[in-house]
């Protein structure tokens, strides 16, 4: 591919599939598509020089999956492709209510990495932790193709992870709190005498936060959840999903040109 | 899409449809119309103009102030409602109130209208036609909560003819029953008695970005003007020494680009770079700099980003926010506004600053690559619907603040005796909603408290003159550009109007160019819901931006709605031609427009509102879709409009989809390429220009001066015009409608209520009273009643009621001792007020009114000689004829008298009159018949007009509307002066020939003085001649003694006042030059303020009676004249302490 002769710029990203519940899964799949059986419907009505090559079945499973999609921004593809660097995720964090992921992949120190830097400057850092806010997303699928089949299995949110210099913050946040105690104003540290009255808080409204500070502080405030990151499960996901698409039959419950009505 | 596929479609929608049968169309089933009879063959390229008739019907030519009024009622109020929903109250957090609906004019529990008081009676009463509007509320009373129906919480005035009206779909009989002219558009308001016209504003798109360039400074930036309900701001991406910021109102300083995307999450430096420039190095050279700017300020995390803008932020609030809250503030909603973020992920906002830099980018790079404002697809129109809506908002978040407010202090009372009823405290508010909007619309400034905005004019009397000024005040649009301002670009004729605005229709001067017209085929669309749209294109192959990753972002078409990024697509011309299938289907609305702009790779899709667009016919494998088979149902009237819609064979394009098409003019001009096909050419011309036969033979500002001239021309108002009581209305005796013609004419109904004459014309000279473009009028055509016109005005008095129970009252005649009633009093009846047809000279009353002397002391007793008169006298150089005069009550009880005078005016010496080509003059003299030329078959000319009037006007149009009245004449036809198009000449010159006349119009006369015939052919026949509302009888004016002002006691100014003709600076200057100090002496002082004063000699200052009060002495006190402005000049001088001294010495030394 062309665009991968230039190193610095990645052209792709690939996408990766991360089960969520008691063990943590990674899929790899080749290629996610989202496809969609009607869109294919109307590709092969206008579409007279694009003939029809092959029809694949499709199947649906896997709606009790929890499916998330994490896209690793700053990946390069050369490297996701790497097997060694592959599994090495040493923590994964969630906090549910506001869908936000937090995932520590641990440092090549082996190459263009300053170990001494990172322990004089950032605490002796170790992990790279990324984040990422998951993002609903209705309509979409993963899919996978097995004997010539694809099967679809619902996804629930999108996550694009993000570096995340927590380090960097909290050194600043250290630093700061130093420097508010050495520079501490005489008038600070007098004594003073507090007096205290009651007001009535009658208007509560005004102090209420609202929309992203409301967002931010409840994420602020929620615990998360440590998850544990498991491997190779992506064969028993697949039979999982194939042996509940093959149980029971998907019958459209509307007619073409009904479900073109209700779309808009 | 194949001709059968057409006709499969056709079997699905068009066949269903059963029209009743329809008055409008019963023309058309008439063995013979429009001269074309039922048989006759159907020829496409002809006949389509059919469809424009079709259009009319539905769309009718004010529709878009109906459109828009009816979205705003039926739509827009319930939205307005949904988002202030709630009332809470601080005290009782138990207590809410909740808005559940709305509606205007109608009960829940009714199924028929309100009555409502009819239209034409509240322009007579001075009353506002107006709805309530009902509300339904749920609420607390205690525990339990209470279902309210129908609560009254103001009134709406009601837009003319739009759906809540009651003249709304209103047959003929029923508006004549209503006293309303069945040809009148509505589209206007009636408040407190006058109508009120909502001009359409013309606006710069919102949430659209901008990019202009000054490349003199050097300096690119883009802007986004963000418009929310709640607030407005503008955000600006600005370069400044090379590097990128963003600048906003609320944050004191730019903020580097780099750091305001890190602190929308952008962390990596890697994907800053690829959002912004994508894979062009030539942009990343570019951009580079940028991230070298952020690194220097060790920004590096999102953490550290929105604090340094926390930190630069100058927003008051009243709540404490820590800087970080701070930047999440800004970040989130401040900047760029209409994109709100309501959760953690600020992904959406990161993507639109991107995508502004991105722009400003690849301005820098290529300075071509900027926006032009005058483009007509970056503006928006505001119609009377959304400038209403943005007032009631407004007031109704005062009305519920103060309701809240009312509540609170109920319920702050700690021990009430019962409990509390919310509904009780409602009305009491109610007065707000209704008598704002009434102040708002008839004073015309809209002040919105939450935009701190105040706009002044938005609203205008409509103009009554005639038919078409008021017609052309509907279509008007009005620019905010000041109008001072020396800059081409506004005002300069846009390609892009072409068949949106008019070319022609403009005023000259100061508003010229910024004051437009739309043109006769247009609609402006109303907001249409995002979402499903947005929906609609992830199931028709658009990947969810949410899941794009920066490096695949610009390898493909980016989706645009509205200007918001939503998705790429990989196929853009397949989703585009996917998405106007759909359009064209009627899946989606046919107001929703996409076009691709390839410059940015980017479809846009727009469903706002106020965008104007027009419907055309279209092309499909190079064959117009509409044919034959369509327009031959249509004329029978088996198909409407809408149907072409529903069948895919019109559609309507707004001026950016416009750009992404081939549209042929003609059906001759349709290659492969083409797309779309015109309905008619000549709907470039809006209402008022339509007027004009062979406009395309004109010089084209002789069609903007008639485009100004035909608003002034006096004809037939309404059908109603007699009935109407108007502050002014002038009105034609004989109106004719044309002989030359226009299809616009007959749509618009100027044939039914015209404005003007066919006059027999000589281009000729005769006397020496026609230079300067002075028309010799026959005095016999006078006699028979051509030019002649009335006018009518109205007086009001009130009579009102005072506190001590007294009021006005109105006195009977007073009699002479013959029992006659005394001369003032002649037309007077026994009730005080004029007689209706008496005849009412200067000086004599007409409103025998009469005012309590005492009005705020009780009364006492003795009620005769406690009364002062205050007659209406009435006051003009020409009698007046009482017309009509009414007694009625207004809306706050107190009488209303009404009384309309009229003039008969027959055209004299001055008077103006104008053709429809731009050629105005006044009449130079008016001769005996008999002295006239006449030619063959003796016929003299109504007017001479003379010949130098056309070499340098060019105004060809004009002899063609000869030519082609004079065969129309003769041949007893109204012929066609259709622009592009209209009766052809040569068939003209041929029914010229052909009844024995000179191909080209010109005869021979005989002079009526001498009886030989002249020696040229003269250029004879019929050209439309309108006589304008500048008459001679209301400029006339002279004085030789009058009125003075108080302050300076010279005489007074201005023909209203009876004013003195003033001799000016520069005439004063003349009168120097000449030597004539006795002439100047005499003009501007003894014929002005000449003023005795006493002047003491020793010391220089005035005294009086020859006395002088600072000497205290009479001693050298001398008389002497002064203008008695210069007397008050200097005893103002000497109230500020500067004694001028007068030295007084003779000048004639004996």
């Amino acid at each position: 591919m062309s665009e991968n002769d230039n190193k610095l710029f990645v052209a792709e990203e690939e996408e990766d599939i991360a089960v969520e519940g008691e063990a943590v899964q990674e899929v790899e799949i080749e290629d996610i598509r989202m496809i969609d059986e009607e869109e294919d419907e109307i590709d092969s009505d206008n579409d007279d020089d694009d003939p029809v090559v092959k029809e694949i079945p499709l199947n649906f499973g896997g709606k009790d999956e929890n499916l998330h999609i994490f896209q690793y921004i700053n990946k390069l593809r050369l490297v996701n492709h790497k097997p060694s660097e592959h599994p090495p995720i040493s923590a994964a964090r969630y906090k549910s209510k506001s869908s936000l992921w937090e995932i520590d992949v641990p440092l090549d120190s082996k190459a263009f990495f300053n170990e001494d830097k990172a322990k004089e400057n950032w605490n002796g850092v170790e992990v790279q932790t990324l984040k990422g806010v998951g993002v609903n997303n209705i309509c979409q699928y993963a899919a996978f193709m097995e004997d010539n089949q694809a099967y679809l299995v619902p996804v629930r949110t999108t996550a694009q992870l993000k570096p995340f210099f927590k380090y960097i913050d909290a050194v600043n946040l250290k630093r700061r709190q130093e420097e508010s105690k050495l520079n501490a104003t005489p008038a600070s540290q007098r004594a003073q005498v507090v007096t205290m009255s009651v007001k009535s808080v009658n208007d509560s409204s005004q102090n209420r936060l609202t929309g992203s500070l409301l967002a931010h502080k409840v994420a602020d405030e929620e615990t998360q959840v440590d998850l544990n990151w498991a491997e190779n499960t992506v064969r028993q996901f697949r039979e999982s999903v194939i042996k509940e698409s093959s149980e029971s039959i998907v019958k459209p419950i509307e007619s073409h040109e009904e479900y073109l009505n209700h779309l808009v | 899409m194949s001709k059968s596929a057409i006709k499969k479609r056709k079997t699905d929608s068009g066949v269903e449809h059963t029209h009743g049968k329809d008055e409008n169309f019963e023309a058309l089933l008439k063995p013979v119309f429009k001269g074309k009879k039922l048989t006759d063959e159907i020829n496409t390229a002809e006949d389509k103009w059919n469809l424009l008739p079709a259009f009319l019907k539905v769309k009718g030519l004010v529709k878009q102030h109906l459109d828009s009024f009816n979205y705003f009622v039926d739509d827009d109020l319930k939205k307005i409602i949904q988002a202030n929903q709630l009332i809470l109250s601080d005290v009782d957090p138990e207590f809410y109130l909740k808005y559940v609906d709305i509606r205007i004019g109608k009960k829940s529990s009714s199924s028929a209208r309100d009555y409502l008081t009819p239209p034409h009676e509240c322009r007579l009463r001075d009353m506002t036609y107006s709805a309530p509007i009902y509300v339904d509320i749920e609420y607390t009373r205690g525990r339990n909560i209470i279902m309210h129906k129908d609560v009254e919480i103001g009134r709406m005035p009601i837009m003319l003819r739009s759906n809540k009206c009651i003249l709304y779909d209103a047959d003929e009989k029923t508006m004549a029953k209503l006293n309303e002219c069945p040809l009148d558009p509505g589209g206007y308001f009636i408040v407190n008695g006058t109508e009120k016209v909502i001009l359409v504003q013309e606006q710069l798109s919102k949430n659209r970005i901008i990019v202009e360039a000054d490349p003199k400074k050097e300096i690119v930036q883009a802007s986004v003007t963000s418009s929310t309900h709640e607030r407005k701001s503008k955000t600006y991406v600005i370069t400044k020494n090379g590097k990128i910021y963003l600048k906003h109102n609320s944050i004191a300083e730019e903020i580097p680009i780099v750091v305001v995307l890190k602190a929308c999450g952008i962390i990596s430096e890697l994907e800053v770079m690829q959002l912004v420039c994508g894979n062009d190095s030539s942009y990343q050279d570019i951009f580079a700099v940028n991230l070298e700017e952020a690194s220097k300020l060790n920004i590096y995390t999102q953490q550290q980003a929105l604090e340094y803008i926390g930190a630069k932020v100058k927003t008051m609030r009243r709540q404490k926010l820590s800087t970080l809250q701070e930047g999440i503030e800004a970040i989130a909603t401040t900047v760029v506004a209409h994109l709100t973020v309501e959760a953690l992920d600020f992904r959406e906002k990161a993507l639109y600053m991107a995508m502004m830099t991105r722009r400003v980018v690849m301005a820098i790079h290529n300075p071509k690559m900027v926006d032009d404002r005058d483009y007509v697809g970056n503006k928006r129109l505001e119609l009377a619907g959304q400038l209403i809506s943005l007032l009631f908002e407004d007031l109704f978040k005062k009305f519920n603040s103060d309701f809240k407010a009312s509540i609170d202090k109920v319920l702050k009372k700690p021990n009430r005796a019962m409990e509390y009823d919310a509904l009780l405290s409602i009305n009491v508010h109610s007065n707000n909603i209704t008598s704002g909007l009434n102040r708002a619309i008839s004073t015309g400034n809209w002040s919105l408290k939450r935009f701190k905005m105040e706009r002044a004019g938005v609203t205008h009397v409509l103009s009554r003159l005639s038919y078409i000024s008021a017609l052309g005040m509907m279509t008007r649009i009005s620019s905010q550009f000041e109008k001072s301002r020396k800059v081409s670009g506004p005002r300069a004729l846009q390609p892009s109007q072409f068949g949106m605005l008019c070319t022609a229709d403009t005023p000259e001067g100061e508003a010229c160019g910024l004051v437009k017209n739309l043109a006769l085929m247009t609609h402006i669309t109303t907001d249409y819901d995002e979402e499903p749209i947005k929906k609609l294109c992830y199931v028709i192959g658009v990947e969810d931006i949410t899941m794009i990753d920066s490096s695949s972002l610009h390898l493909n078409y980016g989706v645009y709605l509205n200007g918001t990024l939503i998705g790429v697509t990989r196929f853009a011309n397949k989703f585009v031609t996917q998405f106007r299938n759909l359009r064209r289907s009627g899946k989606i609305s046919e107001f929703i427009s996409i076009h691709t702009n390839t410059h940015q790779k980017a479809v846009q899709i727009a469903t706002d509102g106020g965008r104007i667009c027009r419907p055309l016919i279209i092309v499909s494998d190079g064959k117009s879709r509409v044919t034959a088979e369509h327009l031959a149902p249509l004329m029978n009237g088996e198909l409407v409009f809408d149907d072409f819609l529903k069948l895919g064979l019109v559609e309507y394009l707004d001026v950016n989809e416009e750009n992404d098409s081939f549209i042929a003019l003609y059906e001759k001009d349709i290659s492969p390429a083409s797309t779309h096909l015109e309905i008619e050419p000549f709907t470039v011309l809006g209402a008022v220009a339509g007027l004009i036969p062979y406009p395309h033979h004109n010089q084209s500002p002789r069609n903007t001066y008639q485009c100004a001239m035909g608003k002034q021309a006096i004809g037939a108002i309404a059908y109603n015009q007699f009935k109407r009581i108007d502050t002014l209305l002038y009105l034609m005796i004989y109106p004719q409608q044309p002989m030359v013609k226009t299809k616009t004419i007959e749509l618009i109904d100027y044939d039914k209520l015209p404005a003007g004459q066919n006059a027999t014309v000589a281009v000729m000279s005769y006397s020496g009273y026609d230079i300067e473009d002075a028309l010799v009028l026959n005095k016999a055509s006078i006699d028979r009643g051509f030019g002649r016109c009335e006018t009518r005005r109205k007086t009001t008095t009130i009579l009102k009621r005072y506190p001590n129970h007294t009021q006005d009252i109105i006195g009977g005649m007073r009699v002479d001792e013959k029992g006659e009633p005394i001369w003032q009093h002649k037309s007077l009846g026994p009730d005080g007020l004029g007689e209706v047809g008496m005849k009412v000279e200067s000086g004599q009353i007409y409103i025998n009114k009469s005012i309590p002397l005492n009005s705020t002391e009780p009364f006492s007793g003795d009620a005769g000689s406690q009364y002062k008169e205050t007659p209406v006298i009435y006051r003009a150089p020409e009698a007046s004829h009482i017309d009509q005069v009414m007694m009625s009550v207004s809306d706050n009880d107190q009488a209303l008298i009404k009384v309309l005078l009229r003039q008969n005016r027959r055209p004299e010496l001055g008077d103006k009159f104008s053709s429809r080509h731009g050629q105005k003059g006044v009449c130079g003299i008016i001769v005996k018949q008999e002295d006239l030329p006449f030619n063959d078959q003796g016929i003299s000319p109504d007017i001479i007009m003379n010949p130098h009037g056309f070499p340098s006007r060019m105004t060809v149009g004009k002899m063609i509307e000869l030519i082609s009245g004079k065969a129309g004449v003769l041949n007893g036809s109204l012929e066609y002066g259709t622009c592009f198009g209209g009766s052809k000449l040569e068939d003209m010159s041929k029914i010229l020939v052909d009844q024995g006349f000179n191909y080209s119009g010109k005869d021979m006369l005989y002079s009526g003085i001498t009886g030989e015939c002249l020696q040229a052919y003269i250029f004879f026949g019929p050209i439309y001649y309108q006589k304008l509302k500048h008459m001679v009888l209301d400029k006339m004016h002279a004085r030789a003694r009058g009125p003075r002002a108080v302050l300076t006691r010279q005489p007074t100014e201005g023909r209203s006042r009876d004013g003195g003709l003033r001799l000016g600076e520069m005439e004063r200057d003349c009168v120097i030059a000449y030597g004539a100090s006795q002439l100047l002496l005499e003009r501007l002082m003894i014929s002005s303020d000449a003023f005795e004063v006493d002047v003491c000699n020793s010391c220089g200052l005035m005294g009086y009676s020859g006395w002088c009060t600072t000497c205290k002495s009479a001693e050298n006190v001398i008389k002497m004249t002064i203008p008695y402005a210069a007397k008050l000049l200097f005893q103002e001088l000497l109230s500020m302490n500067i004694a001028p001294r007068l030295k007084l010495d003779d000048i004639f030394q004996e």
